[in-house]
């Protein structure tokens, strides 16, 4: 077939849509991210200061933070890598995405999420955990519009002109395989109506998916998109190739490897065995190299355009973007390392970590290349190129006053925790370090507003610059030949030697490892036989080898399952052995006592109201945190805990043990006013628990799903559950009464007295065994 | 803690066989990166600058060296 000559115009609206999207949503996030900071400054702007008496329960920060969170990563940077993934892509395969109306499908469908997000989560419909907060309709949506996003990005791939794979396109498939694996795992959930849903996970099972998905998200969503983005926009924007395309390549597979491995740094010195925590910490620590192999390749391809640096804003952004990232991938490993950890985690630390990436690190990089598209999209110059150097500047000392901030907060509050006095007692109370981090905290919270303020000024400048301005769809020449278009040899790729020998290979050696008998010398054969097979097709045969990873470069189907097996990797070794037990029948120690109805029903309303996002449900095992909260939580207290409430900062105190700490009038009270108890609290009040009446109605049909879970509720008539949950909600009432406090029943105050009242409840079960690796035991001492 | 979890071994043989798992697929894609054809590597890393029909643009620096 003879070569033809043909024009190619790009679907370059919905790259402009998502760019658009980008900037709202984005204003939106920041927003939410600036109040809720200002929130733990002054805690009236909890909506009290906004007339809403003692406050708004959808302006709470326990509703607010998860909307901070998703806008932040799903609205902003979800957008922005949209936009970058469809603009790179059809340039890089030239030829036009596959359909307009899956891209434009995609496009609507994600903003429907983000607006159901919005519109959800100050209501307090919530799943409870972090990042996975949407309800369950809301996840069916994301996977759906997920698929037509894949679908539309594979079909173009497979439709395009250019033979080869650049590894931009490598980081997209790898973003579009794992964050559909992670999702779909992490909220698979049985439904109790049309807004609630338990996931099928509890307890450690559900923190260790959880931390598998929640860490991985930052990888998947935030990190492998953006060097996409980077590996195309840098070299565009500084007009010279990628410093190493070879470094390029160990960065992406090394990177894709290790990051799912080190979702267990989230739950160091916790009810996690030790073995998976080690497993976290080492994995974290690799990942130094692979992150700073690719950091340091993004800034090398800069070399020769450093003098642009002084007057392009597009590479002032890249260049702080990409070195925001090394700093964050720094911090990280160091922080994963369980003696640092048990410093950082719970603080202000993480907060700071979090931010240097998402602020820097995406942040950055998505004005950069905003910065660089939008001229050419709309064919235009920048209205106000001298603001977009502002913005740069604004943005930077936002960051570091924000991420400074944040570093001395985390730092202080730790080493005050853990400070002992000399009777051997804590030195100081929770709120005396609460009370020292205050100023911190309004540090903060300017440096988010100076930040914002930069983005506003993008926004502005963006408006300013494509206002009555012509959209301009770019086009490219390409010489069609069809002979040099890449074949699919898909079964030639899979079925190759340099593929099938080492496969076999490790195949024999878990043989080896699993069968018993002479079956394991059969595997012990089988593996030595195919990696000397393997070794010497390498030494013998080298083309074969150089041949099949050039066809696998020039096949996306082979090479995308190639990814979904280094990815799914570290999942399947972590979460496959420790979901398959048989949960309550193997633990050991200790068995958590299961919820009666009304504390279940609190249980969900602690969870409404977003209270895992200050208070977490875990006594490490570290002797500060055994001395200011109890003995250290056993991995079966929180066995039949669905969702997990472990938490992972601390606002507020651990409440693993509250159960019979206080009595029911002090919760009453704190609930209702916390300042009148303890004068340094930034915590919301909660009056509208005292007004609104619990959902009593649901509880049948949430303890059946629990059942069918595998908790073991006691079997009960529709009538008895509710006459069970009436009896105990009258008691505490009655309590309460004593006390001069006159409160109905049926209130949620009550339902969330009787949880925190149960929290820390556990059976016996036989005496406790040393934990390799964790403290002895310390006689507690609140 | 779940008694099959509970292994003292497992502390020690996961994560090593995780790193050494992890040095293997190092190895094999640094070896392999490393054996690309110059011109291959010269052709993909200018990939993103051979893009659109854009008479303004600069024609891409050529590098003064392939790495």
């Amino acid at each position: 077939m003879s070569a033809t000559k043909k024009t190619i115009e790009f679907d370059d609206r919905t790259v402009r849509q998502f760019i658009i999207a980008t900037l709202l949503w984005g204003v939106v996030g920041m927003l939410a991210g600036v109040l809720i900071a200002f929130q733990l400054y002054r805690w009236q702007l909890n909506g009290k200061e906004f007339g809403g008496g003692e406050g708004l329960e959808w302006l709470t920060f326990g509703r607010l933070r998860p909307l901070h969170t998703n806008a932040a990563i799903f609205a902003f940077v979800g957008n922005m890598m949209f936009a970058g993934i469809y603009y790179s892509t059809q340039r890089l395969c030239k030829v036009r995405m596959a359909s307009d109306l899956l891209s434009q499908i995609h496009f609507w469908g994600w903003q429907a999420i983000i607006v159901c997000a919005a519109i959800s989560l100050p209501l307090g419909l919530t799943r409870g955990k972090e990042y996975a907060e949407l309800i369950w309709p809301i996840n069916v949506l994301v996977a759906l519009i997920w698929v037509v996003f894949g679908l539309n990005f594979f079909l173009t791939l497979k439709r395009r002109n250019e033979p080869s794979l650049y590894v931009a396109l490598w980081f997209y498939i790898a973003t579009i395989i794992t964050v559909a694996m992670l999702y779909i795992v992490n909220h698979l959930s049985i439904p109790t109506s049309w807004t609630h849903s338990y996931p099928i996970f509890g307890g450690v099972q559900d923190a260790l998916v959880q931390w598998w998905y929640g860490h991985n998200a930052v990888a998947f969503f935030l990190t492998t998109p953006i060097l996409g983005i980077m590996y195309y926009f840098m070299p565009k924007a500084a007009e010279r190739p990628v410093y190493s395309y070879r470094l390029s390549i160990v960065h992406f597979w090394s990177l894709v490897f290790i990051y799912i491995w080190a979702g267990p740094h989230h739950l160091l010195n916790t009810a996690l065995p030790y073995w998976l925590q080690m497993l976290g910490m080492l994995f974290s620590l690799m990942l130094w190299a692979p992150s700073w192999g690719g950091m340091l390749n993004g800034l090398l391809t800069l070399r020769g355009a450093w003098g642009k640096l002084r007057t392009d804003p597009v590479i002032k952004f890249f260049a702080a973007g990409v070195t925001f990232y090394g700093m964050a991938t720094f911090e990280g490993p160091l922080l994963a390392i369980r003696a640092v950890n048990s410093l950082s985690h719970y603080s202000d630390w993480t907060i700071g970590h979090v931010h240097s990436g998402t602020l820097g690190w995406n942040g950055f990089m998505a004005a950069g290349m905003i910065y660089w598209l939008v001229p050419r999209l709309w064919k235009t110059e920048l209205a106000k190129p001298a603001w977009a150097n502002m913005h740069f500047w604004l943005g930077l000392v936002g960051i570091l006053i924000y991420v400074a901030a944040m570093w001395v907060s985390g730092i202080m509050q730790g080493l005050m925790l853990n400070q002992v006095a000399d009777d051997g007692g804590l030195k100081y109370q929770f709120l005396d370090t609460l009370k020292a981090i205050r100023p911190l905290m309004l540090f903060r919270a300017i440096g988010g507003t100076l930040y914002l303020f930069g983005f506003g000024m993008m926004v502005v400048n963006v408006w300013l610059s494509v206002r009555k301005k012509q959209t301009v769809n770019g086009t490219i020449e390409i010489i069609h030949d069809p002979d040099k278009v890449a074949k699919p040899g898909f079964w030639g790729a899979i079925f190759a030697e340099p593929v099938l020998f080492p496969v076999f290979a490790i195949l024999g050696y878990c043989l080896w490892f699993l069968l018993p008998g002479i079956y394991a010398w059969f595997g012990l054969l089988l593996g030595v036989d195919m990696s000397w097979r393997t070794v010497w097709l390498f030494l013998h045969h080298k083309n074969r080898w150089v041949d099949w990873y050039e066809r696998l470069l020039e096949n996306w189907a082979p090479f995308s399952i190639l990814v979904l097996f280094a990815a799914a990797a570290g999942g399947m070794v972590q979460i496959i052995p420790t979901v398959m037990m048989n949960r309550a029948k193997n633990v050991e120690d200790r068995l958590q006592t299961c919820y009666t109805p009304l504390e279940l029903a609190g249980r969900d309303l602690y969870i409404s109201e977003g209270c895992y996002n200050c208070h977490s449900q875990m006594i490490r095992t570290l002797a500060p945190d055994v001395l200011r909260y109890g003995d250290y939580s056993r991995l079966g207290e929180s066995i039949y805990d669905y969702p997990f409430q472990w938490g992972s900062k601390r606002t507020g105190p651990d409440l693993a043990r509250e159960a019979g700490r206080r009595n029911n009038t002090w919760h009453y009270q704190h609930l209702m006013d916390p300042r009148a108890l303890s004068a340094e609290s930034n915590m919301p009040s909660y009056h509208w628990l005292e007004t609104k009446k619990t959902d009593m109605e649901s509880l049948p049909q949430r303890i059946a799903v629990q059942q069918k879970l595998g908790v073991p509720f006691p079997a009960m008539s529709r009538d008895e559950i509710l006459q069970n949950a009436l009896e105990q909600s009258v008691g505490i009432a009655q309590d309460l009464k004593t006390n001069g406090i006159y409160v109905d029943a049926d209130r949620q105050i009550v339902a969330v007295i009787a949880y925190l009242q149960k929290l820390g409840k556990f059976e016996e079960l036989n005496p406790p065994e040393p934990i390799p690796g964790t403290i002895i035991p310390i006689t507690s001492q609140p | 803690m779940f008694k099959r979890l509970n292994f003292d071994t497992w502390d020690g043989w996961i994560p090593l066989a995780g790193l050494l798992l992890t040095l293997a697929v190092f190895i094999i894609f640094f070896i392999r990166a490393l054996r690309m054809k110059p011109s291959e590597v010269q052709r993909l890393s200018h990939l993103p600058l051979e893009d659109e029909n854009d008479p303004e643009r600069k024609p891409p620096t050529t590098p003064d060296h392939v790495h």
